[in-house]
């Protein structure tokens, strides 16, 4: 506060010391000229609030959105999710658009052995493994790896493939998205390009089987299959697929 | 010099600045700590989940329960040779289930009687750590954690644990004593081995 402003303030109290009762009266502002002497504050208020939220939200982005999975895509009257994501690290981007549909999820005991013959499946206190077989069309070219799928039940609680919860004499397919003997070109970070090689060659369409362990009681109700977070492809599972 | 006589505004602003501080010391109570600003600590503290050996602890992403708390100076585990201390290994045999996602524990930290810390993780050192298997939601896994610490941080002590190493801050954590006080903090354990074992119920 400067000094002329602190003398004024003790002058006009000094010297309204007899008339302040009358003098409040005719200075106190009413409530409606408040408002109008600060219509354009209060009108800017708002929108600066928004700013600073605006301002504050890239956290949203980078600490919610793309940390779990918060983008559904649906399938069409068919049954077909037209997926649509893409690999980017800044160095190297791809498209990752496959069409995925669910063929069936059935409660299972075994797993095929090396030979082709079921091996019978040990499984925790009160769960049981179920399989799914998803039918996959794209692109051979098209890098397919590095997908997860998962049984997610209405609340959002969810199974995923490579848990690991169960013993058998078998191993469990490599990827949920992907025939094991033919993955199709695949990437690591020392390669230009993706590389394929010859007798690994994908074929254009294809079912995958892959196995989730869930709890005895628990309910899926969707498939959901993804590379990267937040998009996730959700296949609903119809009342025939689980006997 | 006289002071100036306040205006009704005055009173106003006041009254919003004493709300103000209001709302931040209820928040403050409600956030778990008001000291210190790192990861894990002081406002950024985990919420503490007191329990007893035997009874479920209902944490934020799973089920836990404390089965037993025991000390020893030798530890046994299936495939690996002996490991003796001189001073005290903690043992505590923990079943944990969790919720909505597969997920694990992976934190054991003993907050001894004194100011000290003693905390292993998943990432064992060969001698203590934490064991415990990344089980689906609703299936139950059994675990063990250990921690090596010297006797005299033993009367008084609590095991705390927890589901993530990089920052448990603002997350649940179980904690439960360890029923040690200093008369039997000197023989607690002494001779006896304990043995360290994980995998899910029902699985070998």
């Amino acid at each position: 506060m400067s000094s002329d402003e602190a003398g004024s303030e003790t002058g006009s109290e000094t010297g309204s010391e007899t008339g302040s009762e009358t003098g409040r009266e005719t200075v106190a502002p009413s409530r409606r000229s408040w408002l109008r002497r600060n219509r354009v504050g209060l009108v800017l208020l708002p929108i600066a609030l928004a700013a600073a939220l605006a301002g504050n939200a890239e956290r949203l982005q980078t600490l919610w959105w793309e940390d779990a999975l918060h983008a559904p895509q649906r399938p069409d009257s068919a049954g077909v999710v037209h997926f649509v994501d893409a690999y980017d690290d800044g160095h190297h981007a791809w498209p990752i658009r496959p069409a995925l549909s669910l063929v069936s999820v059935a409660r299972v005991d075994s797993l095929p052995g090396s030979d082709g013959e079921p091996r019978p499946v040990t499984l925790p206190t009160g769960a049981v493994l179920h399989k799914v077989t998803l039918h996959v069309e794209a692109d051979p070219n098209m890098i397919l790896t590095g997908c997860t799928l998962a049984l997610a039940d209405e609340d959002g609680t969810r199974w995923e493939t490579g848990s690991r919860a169960f013993e058998v004499d078998a191993s469990e397919p490599f990827s949920p998205c992907t025939p094991d003997d033919h993955p199709g070109p695949g990437w690591l970070p020392k390669d230009e390009q993706p590389v394929v090689e010859a007798d690994e060659v994908r074929p254009a369409g294809y079912d995958v089987d892959s196995y989730v362990v869930t709890p005895a009681d628990a309910r899926p109700t969707e498939v959901w299959v993804w590379w990267d977070e937040p998009r996730f492809a959700a296949l609903p599972i119809t009342s025939t697929d689980e006997g | 010099m006289r002071l100036p006589r306040p205006r009704r505004s005055t009173f106003g602003v006041g009254a919003l600045v004493v709300a103000g501080l209001a709302v931040t010391q209820s928040l403050d109570a409600l956030l778990p700590s008001a000291t210190g600003a790192d990861f894990g600590t002081g406002a950024q503290r985990p919420f503490v989940r007191e329990g007893i050996v035997g009874t479920p602890i209902a944490l934020r992403t799973g089920d836990l329960t404390v089965k037993a708390v025991e000390g020893a100076t030798t530890l046994e585990e299936s495939g690996a040779y002996p490991v003796t201390t001189e001073a005290v290994f903690v043992v505590v045999h923990f079943t944990w289930k969790p919720q909505r996602e597969k997920g694990t524990i992976a934190v054991a930290e003993v907050a001894g009687g004194d100011d000290r810390v003693f905390r292993a993780t998943s990432i064992g050192s060969g001698r203590d750590g934490v064991t415990c298997p990344f089980p689906p939601p609703g299936v139950t896994a059994e675990c063990t954690a250990v921690v090596e610490l010297p006797r005299d941080a033993l009367p008084g002590a609590s095991v705390t644990l927890s589901t993530n190493a990089i920052d448990e801050g603002l997350d649940d954590v179980a904690r439960v004593d360890l029923g040690v006080d200093a008369a039997t903090s000197g023989s607690w354990g002494r001779g006896r081995t304990a043995t360290v074992s994980s995998g899910l119920v029902g699985l070998s």
